[in-house]
């Protein structure tokens, strides 16, 4: 394995200075581009009054330019028998392939992909993370996916000299994953989830599997889908695995931990990432505007993420930003005059040993709400009036609100999710 | 055996019931791979300008990706939905907004999922859905290839591309296959793919001449 840090050394550490010229560069070429080709942006800016000529530097912009958002996509893409929402800037035809994000909150929405024969894309910049996570020439990477966000991945391993291993993200795939990590030995994978990582932890001991030896060869592992809870945290820690949380980039790209596990890093040369709206408590939301995307690229996003974030240099010397993500505007219930996400109710219900998978939700008719309601999964056959007052109890202590709960049992609320999450706000 | 730079990927072979060998492809046998699918969405009418959507698993990735890389290469648009019931409403979506021409690979799970399945496009149907779906033809993963109709209708059964791979039948009928090419990264030698079918070898009426797999037993 060769020792260095950074596989893009001078782009991955460049000064804050450095960031923001090619920031501004990358602007002002992209501004024009999706003003002419993207009907959305086009309606959005003439709507608001503002030209392409109007925005010379990153400050005009930060002053000027209008946000755009899912909702005005969605109601561009009605309006407009648009697939796309008006955010295409290429011919149809020059559109080699159509993905879509993974829909927990409503219909998936589409994202058009343009990459010339023989290109990894977009998301290059992964091969950052990975390298991070210590994969180099000739590893073999298991990613357990799903298929509907496109070969772009296994493009970015094959363009490190490694190759993908594929897997299905279920726990049907369990037996093959176990016996080819040991037989092929891959580097890392892409990805766990809370969900998969319950299912290794009840799964494995009947398969006769010891995790921590079947997961060895792993230097690093993807966790994405939902916040990494406490007791999943400290099961893979207890297998002896480093997990590196990643997470979505308001819809332009992801965002990656480093070894530092000290925030999510995103890449400000592909990137121009706002925190707007930053309350008290240090809660913004992230706003994201993609550089390099001449395909349909969005500019000013609001992505609904609330989010910490740091613009400082990390302890690993990458001078890129980096977040904490803390929930969805849109999942904000407001009671008492407290305003309560699902992450800050999930360690509450975790705490309690038969609820210990973390599943729940919020029930959120209103943003408004008289008293916080709670479905909440339960392993077993506990005695439940004890068990619902031992977590009306929990959630009082640490989210400072006693809650209403309504306990079911936790497949109840696994069939609701795909395998790697489950909806965390339900309207009833 | 092929270095890790040479690999494009590891996959599954269909059909394995947990002891199968990883199944390595190079990119030099994607190539291949390739050229037999551009074949195979082509003989479904696929052409420039119309979209194909893939409904399958990630461990599928060895035997899908070369379609989804002909697709590309025929002027065609695809998207991808995962062969699960939690993920039917993405094939529905997909079906209602991009209108493809042909969806390929539709199982059980995902019409357990649907409300109805558009008859529009082509549909190419695993065996556990093709007998639900007026007018589909056959998406047979068969090993390490698909098994894939053609305009000739179902009774034609599936081809299966003659430049990589020998098929037969063994004594209890079960389809074993073969790499035609010794270079291949995987090697196999008779693999048995656990299907039933007899292999009709004569031209076809799409026009192609590879052989078809024509299921009896599903
Ligand atoms: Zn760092
Ligand atoms: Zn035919």
């Amino acid at each position: 394995m060769t020792d260095e840090r950074y596989i893009d050394p001078q782009e991955e550490t460049m000064s804050r200075a450095d960031i923001e010229r090619v920031q501004e560069a990358k602007l002002l070429e992209l501004i024009p581009w999706a003003y002419e080709h993207s009907p959305l942006i086009r309606a959005t800016w003439d709507a608001a009054g503002v030209h392409p000529r109007d925005v010379r530097s990153l400050a005009d912009f930060r002053e000027r330019v209008p946000f755009v958002d899912k909702d005005s996509i969605r109601q561009f893409r009605d309006a407009h028998d648009d697939p796309y929402g008006g955010t295409l800037c290429i011919d149809e035809s020059e559109i080699s392939a159509v993905f879509s994000t993974s829909g927990t909150t409503g219909d998936p929405t589409l994202v058009a992909e343009s990459v010339p024969r023989g290109e990894t894309g977009p998301g290059g910049a992964l091969r950052r993370e990975f390298w991070e996570m210590g994969v180099r020439p000739d590893d073999l990477f298991a990613v357990m996916l799903f298929t509907f966000r496109g070969p772009g991945l296994s493009r970015i391993i094959r363009s490190m000299g490694a190759a993908p291993v594929w897997f299905d993200h279920h726990p049907d795939d369990f037996a093959r994953f176990f016996a080819w990590s040991a037989a092929l030995e891959p580097v890392a994978l892409y990805s766990l989830s809370g969900p998969l990582i319950m299912a290794l932890q009840y799964l494995a001991p009947a398969m006769g599997v010891d995790v921590a030896d079947a997961m060895s060869c792993y230097r690093g592992i993807i966790y994405a889908g939902e916040p990494l809870g406490l007791r999943a945290k400290a099961k893979t820690d207890e297998w002896g695995l480093e997990l590196f949380v990643h997470t979505g980039l308001g819809d332009v790209g992801a965002a990656t931990e480093c070894k530092e596990h000290d925030g999510c890093h995103f890449w400000e040369d592909g990137a121009l990432v706002e925190w707007l709206d930053v309350d008290e408590s240090g809660r913004g939301e992230l706003v994201a505007t993609s550089l390099d995307d001449r395909t349909a690229p969005l500019i000013r996003y609001r992505s609904d993420d609330l989010v910490r974030m740091t613009f400082d240099r990390c302890a690993c010397g990458r001078t890129h930003g980096r977040f904490w993500p803390l929930g969805r505007k849109g999942d904000e219930v407001v009671v008492g005059g407290r305003t309560v996400l699902p992450l800050d109710v999930w360690p509450a219900v975790e705490a309690v040993d038969d609820c210990a998978a973390g599943l729940f939700q919020v029930i959120r008719s209103a943003r408004e709400a008289d008293v916080l309601r709670l479905r909440v999964g339960y392993a077993g056959s506990p005695a439940l009036d004890g068990l619902r007052e031992e977590v009306i109890a929990s959630v009082a202590t640490v989210v400072g609100v006693a809650p209403e709960v309504e306990l079911v049992p936790n497949d109840a609320l696994l069939r609701l999710g795909p395998p790697h999450k489950i909806p965390r706000v339900a309207k009833s | 055996m092929s270095t890790t730079r040479q690999l494009w990927g590891i996959g599954r072979l269909a059909g394995d019931a947990g002891n199968g060998p990883p199944y390595r492809v190079s990119g030099d046998d994607v190539r291949k791979d390739f050229k037999a699918a551009i074949a195979a969405l082509q003989s479904l009418g696929v052409g420039a300008g119309d979209h194909v959507l893939f409904v399958s698993m990630l461990s599928e990735a060895a035997q899908v990706g070369p379609f989804e890389l002909a697709a590309s290469r025929l002027g065609a648009r695809y998207s991808s939905a995962d062969a699960q019931q939690f993920d039917a409403h993405r094939t529905a979506t997909l079906v209602r907004r991009v209108r493809p021409k042909a969806v390929l690979g539709v199982n059980a799970a995902v019409l357990a999922g649907l409300d109805e399945i558009e008859v529009d496009p082509a549909v190419g149907a695993r065996p556990d859905a093709i007998d639900r779906i007026p007018g589909a033809t056959w998406w047979l993963p068969v090993g390490p290839a698909v098994a894939v109709g053609c305009t000739a209708g179902r009774a034609a059964g599936g081809h299966v591309d003659a430049g990589e791979w020998r098929i037969e039948t063994d004594r209890e009928g079960q389809v074993r296959i073969s790499n035609a090419r010794p270079e291949r990264a995987t090697a196999l030698d008779r693999w048995p793919t656990g299907i039933l079918a007899s292999i009709a070898a004569g031209p076809c009426g799409c026009g192609r001449d590879d052989p078809r797999l024509v299921v009896t037993t599903t």
